[in-house]
């Protein structure tokens, strides 16, 4: 079932345009890919990419499974994506995801019932100043704490999915060479 | 865990005595000694062909190696042995699985400085000094062995590789005696079929991508992968699906541990009981050269054998498993003959013979010479052809010896299986390139590797639209209409480039070398083309017509292949005495007075001439099935009792005289 629309293309199409060969394209062609699968990647979506770019399925595989942010499973709407890196950590991480986890009633890597949020325990954000960071779809918030958390979940509650990253508009429009 | 000895770091290196088993006699595996035979023998001929040499010094020694050669295929030149799971000399280097290091000196920045490096990535240099028996050398490669073996579990004794593993080989020769990881190793499931042919156990992969790399680079369909990352690497098809390639059973081969084992051959039998003999190949025109491997007069498994010319080292999947088919349980016993009740029953080999004579000779006296007819085997060898020349040329006088109706021009392709690895426009006409004529597929992929197009046309009409230029080489299979081969031919001459016509059968030619089709032809005849002969048609239409009183039909099923199946299927129906040779019931032998069940390729000795004409010659192989002769036995029994008792004591004696002279003398 084929989810690539004449607009999906015609993105692919110009991100190929900027590499010398359309396997160099695969990384960005999968979170377009990511994006049009509702923030995963089916092997259906994998079966897409490798089609559209004329490369083989089990390369596109093997790179969209080495990734990790690259979702090989359903996502939450939401995904609470909380630092546990070092800087963070002494700064409260654990506590805060622990908070998280009962506030939610879900256990770090795990989805709402409703499939509205996960809270996720992520590698390094690069926010270690204003530890603890954590992330939602593509916004950072930074020095987060308890409230944060309520705020968020708050908010975010009743929106729609923005769990593609990193959003269309933040991606050059044209590379360097 | 207490109890459990956990060594210390002191006590580990002291543990690094390795067995003496290490060095260029180590026990190898018939691949590993395959790849170290391909590496010397292609230095030499480099330094034959005068290529430009770079020399280094390995353990010592001086070697010279054609530029762009590796360092381990430099050591390896240089007589010294330096232990390889990942390097493989018809792939792309990876370094994948660590083991190839050694300590290499060369200049950098300005400074001579040595340090161990992963040998079959760096190309050899001018001045670089390799060692690879160093102390640090052997630290090196015991401490990357501990890793590999670190996930690998120790099921060796049901592993079908056991015995003939790499793996093992390189434990005993360069690895540590015992391991310092108590840990929980990775787990999957075990035996996890992933196609028709092929089981994967990941437990005992050590993902050093031999496979991958052979389905992207050699088969080109790449239909294996690598997934996920680090220790949780894994190899497989693509996610969900099955690894559906006609080449699949070579990855089993170079598979360095028993990831990938045969579905055919699990646990038939432990590799030091498997004899290994060498064949040719029969399901298909290319010829490849092969080790049956057998086990108590059982062929059990079939293994690729090294001929440049033909296969590299490759088989595919047809021949790979399909020989399995000498084992079936459907194969012919005892011949049979048709009995008062119209009826087809067993007997014994005495009576079937005496009465295909009996009617012979009744045939002859009363009918005239002419009445007798034979068709040439194509699946046979050269040997049993001319064999049955002589019994009804050359005993009963008849003229009638004819072959196929394949309406293709009769000669030999220009296009030889080597040749296409450098043609630079292929174009393949109405065949599945990969399943009808691998060999010459596996060189289209060099090919395209090379940056040459490959297109594939359903029809010859659209053959128009190839962009065809002299240099265009056309493979066309011979299964098409005379029509198809006219206007294949317009349309490549008019181009400048010539087509080749591929035959299907093992020995298509052979029975023109014996006399068939009025041809009476040699090699070098079939180079420049044979004319056209109406013999099959003719002697289809005397028996369809009754001038035709007695076929002997050897190993070919005219009804079931014949272009003109319905002439075919008329005729066999007529009222002749038929005779058939066969391994298995087929349309022909349903229909036949006599039916003779012969040997399969295992179990017989001859000559066949491949698709492109070249000549191989095999020994039996196992002994043939109980109830079944060897074909060739059987045409020398029959010409005896007919009065010709011949000087034949093997195949090879009836050989010589056919390549000098023809074979219908």
């Amino acid at each position: 079932m084929a989810k690539f629309t004449d607009d999906t293309k015609r993105r692919l199409d110009a991100l190929i345009a900027r590499y010398p060969t359309s396997k160099a394209a695969l990384l960005p062609a999968l979170w377009v890919a990511q994006e049009v699968y509702g923030g995963w990647l089916p092997p259906e979506a994998m079966q897409e990419v490798a089609d559209h770019l004329g490369v083989p399925a089990s390369d596109v595989a093997g790179v969209a499974t080495f990734y990790t942010m690259y979702n090989k499973r359903p996502v939450a709407n939401h995904r609470i994506e909380i630092c546990q890196n070092v800087a963070c950590m002494v700064n409260g991480a654990d506590e805060l995801i622990g908070y998280c986890e009962r506030k939610l009633g879900i256990h770090a890597g795990e989805m709402t019932s409703d499939g509205g949020f996960s809270v996720e325990r992520v590698e390094c954000l690069g926010a270690c100043c204003h530890a603890p960071a954590l992330m939602v779809g593509s916004t950072y918030y930074e020095n987060a704490t308890e409230q944060t958390i309520d705020k968020l979940i708050a908010e975010l509650g009743n929106m729609p999915s923005e769990s593609v990253r990193p959003p269309q508009s933040q991606m050059p429009e044209q590379g360097e060479f | 865990m207490v109890g459990t000895p956990i060594l210390t770091r002191d006590s580990w290196e002291l543990n690094i005595v390795m067995s003496t088993q290490n060095g260029p006699d180590r026990p190898k595996t018939a691949a590993e000694s395959a790849d170290v035979n391909k590496v010397v023998s292609e230095t030499k001929a480099a330094q034959d062909a005068g290529i430009p040499m770079v020399n280094l010094v390995v353990d010592g020694k001086p070697v010279s190696v054609p530029k762009g050669s590796l360092v381990i295929e430099a050591a390896f030149s240089a007589g010294s042995d330096i232990p390889y799971f990942c390097y493989h000399p018809r792939l792309t280097s990876v370094g994948a699985c660590r083991m190839c290091l050694a300590s290499v000196e060369l200049e950098m920045f300005g400074q001579r400085r040595a340090s161990i490096m992963a040998t079959c990535t760096i190309p050899a240099a001018d001045g670089m000094v390799v060692k690879t028996t160093t102390p640090d050398v052997k630290k090196a490669q015991n401490g990357v062995l501990e890793l590999i073996l670190a996930n690998h579990p120790l099921d060796c004794p049901v592993c079908d590789r056991g015995g003939e593993c790499p793996l093992q080989n390189m434990t005993i020769s360069y690895g540590p005696p015992n391991t310092r990881f108590i840990e929980d190793k990775r787990r999957y499931v075990k035996a996890l079929p992933i196609s028709e042919h092929v089981v994967l156990d990941r437990e005992r992969c050590i993902t050093c991508m031999r496979c991958t790399r052979f389905a992207s680079e050699i088969a080109g369909d790449s239909k294996l992968g690598l997934i996920n990352r680090g220790a949780q690497s894994e190899v497989g098809p693509f996610l969900g699906g099955t690894f559906d390639s006609n080449f699949s059973g070579n990855t089993i081969e170079i598979c360095p541990v028993g990831a990938l084992t045969s579905r055919q051959f699990r646990f038939k039998g432990r590799p030091w009981e498997v004899k290994s003999s060498d064949s040719i190949c029969t399901k298909c025109s290319n010829g490849c050269n092969i080790a049956v491997g057998h086990r108590m007069g059982e062929v059990v498994r079939i293994n690729g054998r090294v001929n440049e010319q033909i296969n590299e080292e490759w088989t595919c999947d047809k021949g790979k498993f399909g020989n399995a088919d000498v084992n079936a349980p459907e194969r012919l016993t005892a011949p049979l003959i048709r009995d008062a009740h119209g009826v087809l029953v067993e007997t014994d080999w005495d009576t079937a013979l005496s009465a295909v004579i009996t009617n012979m000779q009744f045939v002859s006296e009363n009918y005239g010479a002419n009445a007798i007819a034979a068709f040439g085997t194509t699946s046979g060898t050269i040997e049993d052809n001319v064999l049955l020349g002589k019994l009804i040329h050359g005993v009963f006088s008849s003229s009638n010896l004819a072959y196929q109706l394949t309406q293709g021009p009769r000669r030999l392709p220009k296009a030889t299986i080597v040749s296409v690895e450098s043609a630079k426009h292929i174009v393949i006409v109405g065949m599945d390139l990969a399943y009808d004529q691998p060999m010459y597929y596996l060189r289209s992929v060099k090919a395209q590797r090379n940056g040459a197009t490959v297109i594939t046309v359903k029809t010859p009409s659209e053959l128009a639209g190839a962009n065809l230029t002299s240099e265009s080489v056309v493979l066309v299979p011979d299964t098409l209409s005379a029509s198809d081969y006219e206007a294949i031919q317009a349309i490549s001459s008019e181009a400048g480039c010539d087509y080749s016509v591929l035959v299907s059968d093992a020995n298509g030619y052979g029975p023109y070398l014996a006399g068939f089709d009025g041809a009476d032809a040699r090699v070098e005849d079939l180079h420049k083309g044979l004319s056209a002969s109406e013999k099959a048609n003719e002697v289809l239409n005397g028996l369809a017509s009754g001038a035709v009183k007695h076929a002997f039909v050897l190993a070919s099923d005219p009804v079931g292949t014949y272009a003109d199946g319905q002439l075919a299927s008329k005729a066999f129906s007529a009222d002749a005495f038929v005779v058939v040779t066969s391994q298995f019931m087929n349309a022909t032998a349903a229909n036949a007075s006599v039916v003779l069940p012969i040997a399969s390729f295992a179990e017989t000795a001859g000559t066949y001439l491949n698709v492109d004409g070249q000549l191989q010659t095999v020994d039996a192989v196992v002994p043939p099935r109980a109830g079944t002769r060897p074909q060739w036995q059987v045409l020398l029994e029959l010409n005896a009792r007919a009065g010709n008792p011949l000087p034949v004591f093997n195949p090879s004696d009836v050989l010589p005289a056919v390549l000098m002279q023809g074979g219908s003398e």
